[in-house]
């Protein structure tokens, strides 16, 4: 079956900075046509003034609550999901968007949940950096480990790699966790708008690498 | 004896710079303007500024990688440094001021509240 290209919130990242640079230079001449005022200024056009300077103050707080509902990466983190749902809903979507399986193993009982500010955002970015992995690195199948790491909950998700390739994604890794052309999610973004650290590890003595997450508890 | 604080505005939207140009010669500071990464290396180095007023989305070199360029210059250690950006996914990094900014402002900023903050970030650079 065919599938849709995914949108997520960061479609709408240059719309709403073209918003937010706009209101800008709009509240800055504003604020600096009202210097210039003269001081036999007639009443009304005091409160015409008055108007626009209140409109642009106004804006600024919708254009800031359109942002905050639009794109993940401005919200603070809140919430909790269920490690157990996050990592199921990951291995579906990688089975279904990108024919990728994951091993999802048996994730300890004492991992906690994790705290998250938008489940669908880490979901939609993980699957773009998965996406690039399949597409770049021809990584076939992948195992999901979970455990406690210095309090955070780590997520490493493990591929076997040659040594070129392991070169090859040190050289590529930025771009990979910073995400590439439109519709992908930068994943490093997301995570540490969530308070989590990711990075790409690579294990030259046993050939593997892996994409590690450490999240916050909930 | 030269006593006019320096203020350097990088940005290439010439609505944003008029503006800002006008209120802070109207604060008393002498103001440069730069519109690319590469005019502002340039313009600082011909005539150290004492603070920097840097959009982080600019054409060729963004805002934090002058950031990072001048803060490599020894000659310009008492640089100030106030980052304006758009949010989005520079509000991480920007919150970190991983670059060696001193500040940020988010856009639309509140003029009033930006010439406050440059005044604070001058009040305690030397000349």
């Amino acid at each position: 079956m065919k599938r849709l290209p995914r949108t997520d919130g960061h479609d709408f990242e240059p719309t709403v900075r073209e918003l937010r640079g706009s209101l800008a230079n709009l509240r800055a001449a504003s604020e600096a046509l009202d210097l210039l005022a003269p001081p036999d200024e007639s009443a009304d056009a005091k409160s015409l003034r008055a108007v626009v300077l209140a409109e642009a103050a106004r804006l600024s707080g919708i254009v800031d609550h359109l942002g905050a509902a639009l794109l993940p990466i401005e919200r603070p983190a809140r919430g909790r999901r269920p490690l157990g749902d996050l990592i199921s809903e990951l291995a579906r979507e990688a089975r279904a968007d990108l024919d990728l399986p994951i091993d999802l193993g048996a994730a300890p009982p004492d991992v906690p949940d994790v705290r998250l500010a938008n489940g669908a955002a880490l979901v939609a970015a993980l699957l773009g950096a998965l996406g690039r992995l399949r597409r770049d690195f021809a990584v076939g199948h992948l195992a999901l480990r979970a455990r406690l790491h210095q309090g955070l909950v780590a997520l490493d998700l493990l591929w076997p790699a040659s040594e070129p390739e392991l070169w090859r994604l040190r050289e590529s890794h930025a771009e990979l966790l910073s995400g590439g052309s439109r519709g992908e999610s930068p994943l490093r973004d997301v995570v540490q708008a969530m308070g989590g650290e990711v990075w790409l590890t690579v294990d030259r003595a046993a050939a593997s690498a892996a994409l590690r997450l450490l999240l916050p508890p909930a | 004896m030269e006593s006019r604080r320096r203020v350097l505005i990088v940005d290439d939207e010439p609505n944003i710079v008029l503006s800002l140009e006008f209120l802070l010669r109207q604060q008393g500071y002498e103001v440069a303007i730069a519109r690319d990464g590469e005019e502002a290396l340039a313009a600082a180095a011909a005539r150290p500024p004492h603070l920097v007023v840097l959009d982080v989305m600019l054409p060729g070199l963004d805002g934090f990688e002058v950031c990072r360029r001048l803060r490599e210059r020894a000659e310009l250690a008492g640089l100030k440094i106030l980052l304006l950006t758009a949010r989005g996914r520079d509000v991480d990094r920007v919150r970190g001021l991983e670059e060696g900014a001193d500040a940020y402002m988010s856009k639309p900023f509140s003029t009033r509240e930006l010439m406050t903050a440059v005044a604070e970030l001058l009040e305690g650079s030397g000349e």
